[in-house]
């Protein structure tokens, strides 16, 4: 029995990593210009061997268009997925609840006020690494401010979080708007593209310092998954169980604003990604956190791949933004469960 | 046996609304289970919530094998002391053996277990529990029964030294109460130790080395069942309408409901009876509303027992003896207090003849019809007198007693 389960397990596993490499692969060769596989190869080959001059000399357009326009851009897509569907995946776990996501921190909502700052006060133009940071500085902000709140209950619970939040989201919400009427309409249309979430035109100095980041704080949070487990049971079990409760709850939150602040200030606001992934992940995988959290990630990096792939081609040479798409397909996916449950008569799958 | 494995010293908890515990004072021994017992709300709760540390006391100090808990490690607090909540675990659809397994956390922690000899324990406990048949089963699916035993389970994997356990017997059947408390007694006769909260007073009886007894936050009572569950106790703390009893069967107290009974209706029924008889009559009698005397009966006969439990006023002689001349004046006097008399059907020798006398002294006497083939009198001429009694006296069956007494005293009986 045991063994069974883990060789499904294994399987599902392999073809959830395969689906990704072939996302990857599609992703680099499908758009406006299409690049046979084999070009990617051989001038993947060309560069490792010989270096990244002689596979210029080689090829010029391949190396143009994979190592300047879409490899950056599917290393953006990449973090920002992951980065949203680990951070939604374990905000899930610690709040046992499947409907608990990053946002509900109110950090969509600090984000686009320092983006809305750093367009309307023409600090935009100065750097393009302007609206990330003003949006990550916001965002981490307001998950502090909303987590002082919430926190003054004493211990911190799901509804106060989800109070405090909704509250300061609002507030925001409204000074974007004051900030706004104030604003030249062109830079109305820069701010309402931003919230749209997308990803044209990220370059390697957008990813250059929040990969890292992403990296080391995704891996801290890799590290939550047993004690998540343990917690799964009850704070008060828990803590007899020998968790240190309120250490993991604040390292939860902490990684939790962290991961998402970045993946924000990478791609705007992508939606649904957080709260869809890691629910996708446990009616396949299972609950258990040490592999739901690394595979959220997984399957997160690969959806929005995917998404931003189906943005780029399905009218091209025109563009959707992957916002748009993943807020199609998340919410198709979430008419889909609320039927599914329905029939099943109840919430958890 | 070390004396002081744990000791709460004047341990005191207050939240801004209300002081929860009040100077909170006990010591358990190793190898103890002692149960911790009071109405709701009464902090018990609260009590192992700060004994596990969850909570913070707001005075007073606990020391486990003489250490704090401030000076230990979480990790190394979990060797030593585990908890069950009353928390159901609602979440998400974890598997009944990885739920179990999460019980060697801190153990893992310290690099203890291997994966296959984790999984190795996990079934070996659930086999020795009877529950290795639920093992792939989702653990949110199972019954609030079944969810306790696994619970359980998970909290004997971790194996601490002492246990703490909220309400385990909450949500189970008797069959299964009974399960995990013996599963619990051979822990600590093994040499753990248990403090267990508990509202089945029975189970706490049978199977707790000592009872703690807590009311609005402070230790009421502390020692053996038979000395803290008392009759008064139970009135006082709990209810009216409960009778704490020894059971013969036993050896223990227990503690049993009492329906309540009708308006006091105005009537005063004595009851002669013996071996057990009197019982359902006397029973019968207070639920309509009468006021019942027994007796007179011998020292414990059964019917002498149950009055006792039951707070009737009655008659003893001591055992074996013959009823002397002062007891049968007395029973002379309760007679003609009496609106009603029942003679229960019952065996009459020569030491308890004179109750036949009593009845006879009686005016309004009702008669239980004869229902048995063994003998029923023994020695002398009293089968004689019993049919002399009879001419004067109606006879009834016990389902007409209510009836029978109606007509007696002129009135109905609810």
């Amino acid at each position: 029995m045991v063994q069974q389960q883990s060789v499904t397990r294994g399987i599902k596993t392999f073809v959830l990593l395969g689906f990704g490499l072939v996302i990857l692969l599609a992703y680099l060769s499908l758009g406006a210009v299409s690049l046979p596989l084999s070009d990617i190869i051989n001038t993947l080959m060309d560069a490792l061997l010989h270096g990244e001059d002689y596979a210029r000399e080689q090829h010029p357009r391949v190396v143009a268009i994979l190592f300047y326009i879409r490899g950056p851009r599917a290393v953006a897509a990449i973090l920002a997925g992951g980065g949203l569907a680990l951070a939604g995946a374990a905000m899930q776990g610690l709040f046992k609840n499947p409907m608990a996501s990053p946002d509900i921190m109110g950090i969509s909502a600090g984000s686009s006020l320092g983006a809305v700052v750093a367009i309307t006060f023409g600090l935009a133009a100065y750097h393009p690494l302007v609206i990330p940071g003003f949006s990550i500085v916001g965002g981490l902000l307001t998950a502090s401010f909303v987590f002082a709140l919430a926190g003054r209950a004493g211990v911190m619970q799901l509804l106060f979080l989800i109070l405090a939040g909704l509250a300061v989201s609002s507030l925001l919400g409204g000074a974007v708007s004051a900030v706004l009427m104030f604003s030249q309409e062109y830079e109305i249309s820069q701010f309402i593209f931003w919230t749209m979430g997308g990803l044209e035109g990220r370059m390697w100095q957008h990813i250059l310092w929040p990969a890292p980041l992403i990296l080391v704080v995704g891996y801290l949070t890799f590290r939550l998954g047993q004690p998540l487990n343990v917690l799964s049971l009850g704070e008060e079990n828990a803590h007899g169980m020998g968790l240190d409760v309120q250490s993991i709850k604040f390292r939860v939150l902490l990684y939790t604003a962290l991961l998402t602040s970045l993946a924000i200030s990478m791609a705007g606001p992508i939606g649904f990604v957080g709260l869809m992934v890691p629910h996708f992940v446990r009616m396949i995988m299972g609950p258990d956190h040490r592999v739901l959290l690394p595979l959220s990630m997984f399957v997160g990096a690969t959806f929005v791949l995917f998404c931003d792939l189906l943005g780029r081609w399905l009218i091209a040479p025109y563009e959707i933004r992957v916002g748009v798409i993943t807020s199609i397909v998340g919410g198709t996916y979430f008419v889909f469960l609320i039927m599914r449950y329905y029939r099943m008569g109840r919430l958890m799958s | 046996m070390t004396e002081g494995f744990l000791v709460v010293k004047d341990v005191t908890y207050v939240t801004k609304a209300k002081s929860l515990l009040k100077n909170v004072s006990f010591e358990v021994g190793q190898g103890e289970l002692v149960g911790i017992i009071g109405p709701n709300g009464a902090g018990k709760t609260t009590l192992l919530k700060t004994i596990i540390g969850y909570l913070q006391a707001s005075s007073g100090s606990l020391w486990i094998q003489g250490q704090t808990l401030d000076s230990m490690s979480s990790h190394d607090r979990a060797r030593r002391l585990s908890y069950l909540s009353q928390e159901t675990g609602e979440g998400f659809p974890f598997v009944v053996k990885d739920i179990v397994a999460l019980g060697a956390y801190a153990a893992q922690k310290q690099g203890q277990y291997s994966t296959a000899a984790l999984s190795q324990r996990v079934s070996d406990l659930l086999a020795s529990m009877d529950i290795l048949h639920l093992q792939d089963r989702i653990f949110t699916e199972l019954s609030g029964g079944e969810k306790q035993l696994v619970q359980f389970a998970r909290l004997l994997l971790q194996d601490a030294e002492l246990m703490l356990l909220d309400e385990p017997t909450a949500n189970l059947d008797l069959g299964h109460e009974f399960d995990l408390m013996h599963a619990l007694r051979s822990e600590c006769d093994k040499g753990k130790t248990a403090l267990i909260t508990l509202h089945n007073l029975n189970s706490a009886a049978e199977f707790c080395d000592r009872v703690i007894l807590i009311d609005q936050g402070a230790v009421v009572a502390d020692g053996k069942p038979d000395q803290v569950i008392t009759q008064d106790m139970i009135h006082r703390l709990y209810t009216e309408h409960a009778m704490v009893a020894l059971n013969p069967h036993s050896g223990n107290i227990n503690v049993l409901p009492k329906r309540r009974d009708a308006a006091d209706a105005g009537i005063r029924v004595h009851v002669i009876g013996g071996a057990g008889s009197a019982i359902r009559v006397s029973k019968l009698l207070r639920r309509l509303g009468c006021t019942v005397t027994g007796g007179i009966a011998h020292q414990d006969d059964s019917d002498a027992a149950y009055w006792q439990a039951a707070g009737i006023a009655y008659l003893e002689v001591p055992a074996f003896g013959g009823i002397e001349d002062s007891d049968f004046v007395t029973g002379l006097d309760w007679i003609a207090a009496a609106d009603v008399t029942v003679l229960c059907d019952f065996p009459i020798g020569l030491a308890n003849a004179r109750n036949l006398h009593l009845a006879a002294a009686s005016k309004n006497l009702i008669v239980l019809a004869e229902h048995g083939d063994q003998p029923r009198f023994y020695g002398g001429d009293l089968q004689l007198q019993y049919d002399a009694l009879l001419s004067a006296a109606r006879v009834v069956e016990f389902e007409d007693l209510p009836a029978a007494i109606a007509l007696k005293v002129g009135e109905p009986l609810s």
